[in-house]
C-alpha cells in the first residue's frame, strides 16, 4: 500500500509492450464495453444504474430488446448510482457504460469534458414530453445531452394526528401549536446548504442569476435575503424548531413520535410510513411570514435524474433509442409504481389521479413548482461550504441582527470568489 | 502539617493514574461496545437516541450473510479473503528478500537504491492510483479487478523493507560466514539460516501486509467500477450507507463491521507478543 512507484515503473514497461501485441480477447461478459459483434444485426450496450434499480432497468432492457424487430440486442449492466457517474464516466469515458444515469447537477461538467453524446434524434419529442425545468437541466448551450427521467426535490412529510392539512400550509401555525409528546413541531436541515436555500429562494432571491448560469451573481445579501435571514435567526431560536435534522434524526424522532413535521425527500418515504402507519402524510413545504408581515412560499432546490448516452459509444443510434425508452412515459410511470420515483413526464406529472396514490411523489410534484433548479456550473461547488458555515454561525447564535449584513456579505463574497484554473 | 507518608502520596498518585486509565479505557472502548450493540439491535435506522437497544435479534448477521440482492456480503467477503491472503504471501516474500539484499549484499547501487527508496516513500501511494488504473487498463487486465488488485498490493512492497532490515541488520554476519565456508549459496542462507532466526519479523511483515489490502478502501473504488461481483468489503459496506440504503441496513453494516474486524481480531491476539518483539528487535538498529 505504500508506495506504487516501482509498479509504474514495470508495469508502464509491460504496458508498451502489450502495445505492439495485437489486443487479444476480452471477456464478452466482463468487458466494459463495446464488444458488440461487427454485424449491424447484434448489439451489445453496457448500461449504468443504481444498485436499488438494477432488477427494474433489467426488466425495462429486456422489454426494449423484444420490442426491437430489427436487431438482436444483448446488455451488459453495471451498478454506478446516478450520484457516482460524473466520478466513474470522467475516470475514464471509453471504458464508461454507453447508456447512463446521471443527476442533473453534473450535467456542465460531464458536457465540458466531452461525455456526452449530444442528442439529435427525436429531440423535439423529449423537450415537449418532459417538464421544461427538467429539459432545460439537461441543455447546454441550446443543445440537448440526455433524456430527463426523474424529478426530485424535498417537501414535508408530517404526522396527521398532530397537524391538520390546514395547520401546515403555514410554519408560524405549525410552530405555534402546542402538541402533548412532541418535542419538536417541525424539523429541518438548516446548515445543509441543499435546504437552508428554501428560506432564501422563498424570499425571492437567486443563486447565480435568473437562470441559475451566470457564475458572478448571487442576491443573498440584498434586502431580500435579509429578510430571510432575520426570519432565520427567529427561527432556530424557536424551541420547537429542530434545527439540525439529519435523516437519521428525522427518521428516530417520526418513530417515536417525538416529532410531527420534517423535511426530507422521498428515499426516506418507506421507513417514515412505516413508523406513521395511517396517519402518514405529505405535503409541499409551508408558507413564512417574513419579518415585513409578507407570507412567502418556501422555495427548494431541484434536481433531476437524466439518462446520457456516452460520447464514445460504438452503437449511438441504439443507445439513444435505449435511452429514449429507459425514459418514455410507460418507464417513467413503472419508476413511479414500483421505486416511487416522481416522473419528467408531462403527462404523468399532471396526472393527479395517479400520483395521489402516493403522498410523497404528490408533494414532491407540488412542491416542484416552487423550485429552483440545482445549477450545474462548475461555481456551484462553491456555494456549499459558506451555506454550512452561515448555517452553523446561525445556530451557535454568533448572527444577530446587528452583524446579519456583514455575515451575508461574507457569505456571497466566498459564493462568487473565482474558481482558479 | 502533617508530614505524608510515602506510602500515602503512593496510594494517592495509583489512585490519580488507575482513575485516568479508566476513563481513557472507557472512552476507547464505548465506540466498540456501540458498534457491537448496534450490530445485534432489533430496531433499524441509523440514528437512536438511546444506548442499549430496546430489543436484540441476530437477524442483522443471518440477513447480511445469505441475502445477495441488494448486497451480496458473503461473495465481497470471499473476494477481500482472497486477494488478501495472496498478496499478503506475495508481499511478505518481497519485503522479506529486499530487507535481506540490502541488510546482507554489498554492491554498488546499494546506497542509491536506499536513497530511491527513501524518497518514493515519502509520496502517497494514492497520488498514482490513477496513473494505476490506465497501465492496469493498457494490459487489459481490468476486466479481473480482483487480479488487478492483488498485483497492486504485491507489486509496491518491497518498499516498506526498513524494518524487517533493521531486524536482519541485528543477526551476527559471523553465521553467515560461517554457513558460506561449509559451501552455503546466498539463498540457502537466505531460507536456513536467516528466515529460522527471524521469526518476530515475518509475523509483523504478515500482520501489516494482511491488514493494508484488507482494510483498503482506495484502490478498490478505483479499480472495482461498476463489476459489482468485484467488489472489495470496504467498498461495498461504504454502499450501504448511501442514502436510499442507510436506514434499511446501518445495523447489518454493523454487523458487517463486527464480521470484518474478526480475521484482524484474531490475528493480531495469536501473534501479538512476536509482533512487539518484531517491531522493537527491528528498531534497535535502523
Amino acid at each position: 500500500m505504500n508506495t506504487k512507484k516501482i509498479l509504474s515503473a514495470v508495469l508502464s514497461a509491460a504496458l508498451s509492450m502489450s502495445l505492439f501485441s495485437a489486443c487479444t480477447g476480452r471477456n464478452e461478459d466482463t468487458s466494459q464495453q463495446n464488444s458488440g459483434g461487427a454485424s449491424s444485426g447484434n448489439v451489445t450496450l453496457t448500461v449504468w444504474g443504481s444498485q436499488e434499480d438494477q432488477a427494474l432497468l433489467k426488466r425495462m432492457c429486456e422489454e426494449f430488446a423484444a420490442q426491437s424487430t430489427d436487431k438482436k440486442y444483448s446488455f451488459v449492466y453495471g451498478v454506478v448510482s446516478e450520484a457516482d457517474a460524473k466520478k466513474e464516466v470522467l475516470k475514464d469515458i471509453s471504458a464508461a457504460a454507453d447508456v447512463f444515469g446521471f443527476a442533473s447537477d453534473q450535467t456542465a461538467e460531464l458536457v465540458s469534458a466531452g461525455a456526452l453524446y449530444r442528442i439529435t434524434k427525436d429531440r423535439d419529442k423529449i423537450s415537449a414530453d418532459n417538464t421544461v425545468a427538467s429539459v432545460n437541466a439537461a441543455t447546454v448551450n441550446d443543445e440537448l445531452y440526455g433524456y430527463p427521467y426523474v424529478s426530485d426535490t424535498y417537501f414535508m412529510y408530517y404526522d396527521s394526528s398532530k397537524f391538520t392539512e390546514d395547520e401546515v400550509k403555514e410554519l408560524e401555525k405549525m410552530l405555534a401549536k402546542d402538541i402533548e409528546g412532541v418535542k419538536t413541531n417541525f424539523a429541518f436541515d438548516t446548515d445543509n446548504g441543499w435546504y437552508q436555500a428554501a428560506f432564501f429562494f422563498g424570499a425571492g432571491c437567486k443563486l447565480f442569476g435568473e437562470d441559475g448560469t451566470d457564475p458572478t451573481k448571487c442576491d443573498f445579501n440584498s434586502d431580500r435575503g435579509i429578510l430571510a435571514g432575520e426570519y432565520l435567526i427567529d427561527l432556530v431560536k424557536n424551541s420547537k424548531y429542530g434545527v439540525n435534522f439529519d435523516d437519521g434524526m428525522v427518521k428516530a424522532g417520526f418513530a417515536d413520535g417525538t416529532l410531527a413535521a420534517a423535511v426530507s425527500g422521498t428515499w426516506n418515504a418507506s421507513e417514515i410510513e412505516a413508523s406513521l402507519g395511517e396517519n402518514y402524510a405529505a405535503a409541499k413545504l409551508p408558507m413564512i411570514t417574513l419579518p415585513n408581515g409578507e407570507k412567502v412560499q418556501m422555495g427548494s432546490m431541484a434536481n433531476f435524474k437524466i439518462m446520457g448516452v456516452n460520447s464514445e459509444t460504438k452503437h449511438p443510434l441504439e443507445a439513444m433509442a435505449l435511452a429514449e425508452w429507459l425514459t418514455n412515459y410507460d418507464n417513467q410511470l413503472a419508476r413511479f409504481n414500483e421505486r416511487s420515483y416522481a416522473p419528467t413526464n408531462v403527462k404523468l406529472a399532471e396526472d393527479e389521479n395517479a400520483l395521489s396514490s402516493n403522498p410523497a411523489v404528490s408533494a414532491l410534484t407540488e412542491q416542484s413548482q416552487y423550485a429552483t433548479v440545482q445549477t450545474s456550473i462548475p461555481q456551484s461547488g462553491n456555494f456549499w461550504t459558506p451555506a454550512e458555515a452561515f448555517g452553523q454561525d446561525l445556530t451557535a447564535g454568533i448572527i444577530t441582527r446587528d452583524n446579519l449584513k456583514e455575515k451575508l456579505d461574507k457569505y456571497v463574497e466566498s459564493v462568487l470568489s473565482t474558481l482558479n484554473g | 502539617m502533617a508530614v505524608k507518608s510515602y506510602k500515602a502520596s503512593q496510594r494517592a498518585s495509583d489512585t490519580a493514574v488507575y482513575i485516568l486509565l479508566t476513563v481513557l479505557g472507557i472512552v476507547w472502548i464505548l465506540p466498540l461496545l456501540w458498534i457491537i450493540l448496534t450490530s445485534f439491535r432489533a430496531e433499524t435506522g441509523s440514528y437512536t437516541n438511546y444506548f442499549w437497544p430496546k430489543g436484540y435479534t441476530l437477524n442483522n448477521y443471518a440477513n447480511l450473510l445469505t441475502q445477495t440482492e441488494p448486497f451480496r456480503f458473503t461473495k465481497w467477503f470471499a473476494n477481500t479473503l482472497l486477494v488478501s491472503v495472496i498478496s499478503c504471501a506475495g508481499s511478505t516474500f518481497f519485503v522479506l528478500c529486499t530487507a535481506f539484499v540490502l541488510s546482507r549484499l554489498r554492491f554498488r547501487m546499494r546506497k542509491p537504491i536506499m536513497n530511491i527508496i527513501l524518497v518514493l516513500g515519502m509520496f502517497p501511494g494514492f497520488m498514482s492510483m490513477i496513473a494505476v488504473y490506465y497501465i492496469l487498463k493498457g494490459l487489459n487486465l481490468l476486466s479481473s479487478p480482483l487480479v488487478c488488485l492483488t498485483l497492486v498490493y504485491i507489486a509496491g512492497a518491497g518498499l516498506s523493507y526498513y524494518i524487517a532490515k533493521g531486524f536482519f541488520d541485528t543477526i551476527p554476519r559471523a553465521l553467515d560466514e560461517s554457513a558460506y565456508l561449509d559451501g552455503a549459496t546466498k539463498a540457502q542462507i537466505f531460507f536456513k539460516i536467516t528466515l529460522p532466526l527471524s521469526k518476530p519479523i515475518i509475523v509483523y511483515t504478515v500482520l501489516t501486509s494482511f491488514i493494508a489490502p484488507w482494510v483498503d478502501y482506495i484502490f478498490p473504488s478505483i479499480i472495482c467500477g461498476s463489476d459489482y461481483d468485484s467488489y472489495t468489503v470496504a467498498l461495498g459496506m461504504f454502499r450501504m450507507l448511501e442514502r436510499e440504503f442507510i436506514g434499511t441496513f446501518y445495523t447489518q453494516f454493523a454487523a458487517g463491521a463486527v464480521i470484518v474486524s474478526i480475521p484482524i481480531a484474531s490475528l493480531f491476539i495469536s501473534m501479538q507478543k512476536y509482533y512487539v518483539e518484531g517491531v522493537t528487535g527491528g528498531a534497535v538498529k535502523g
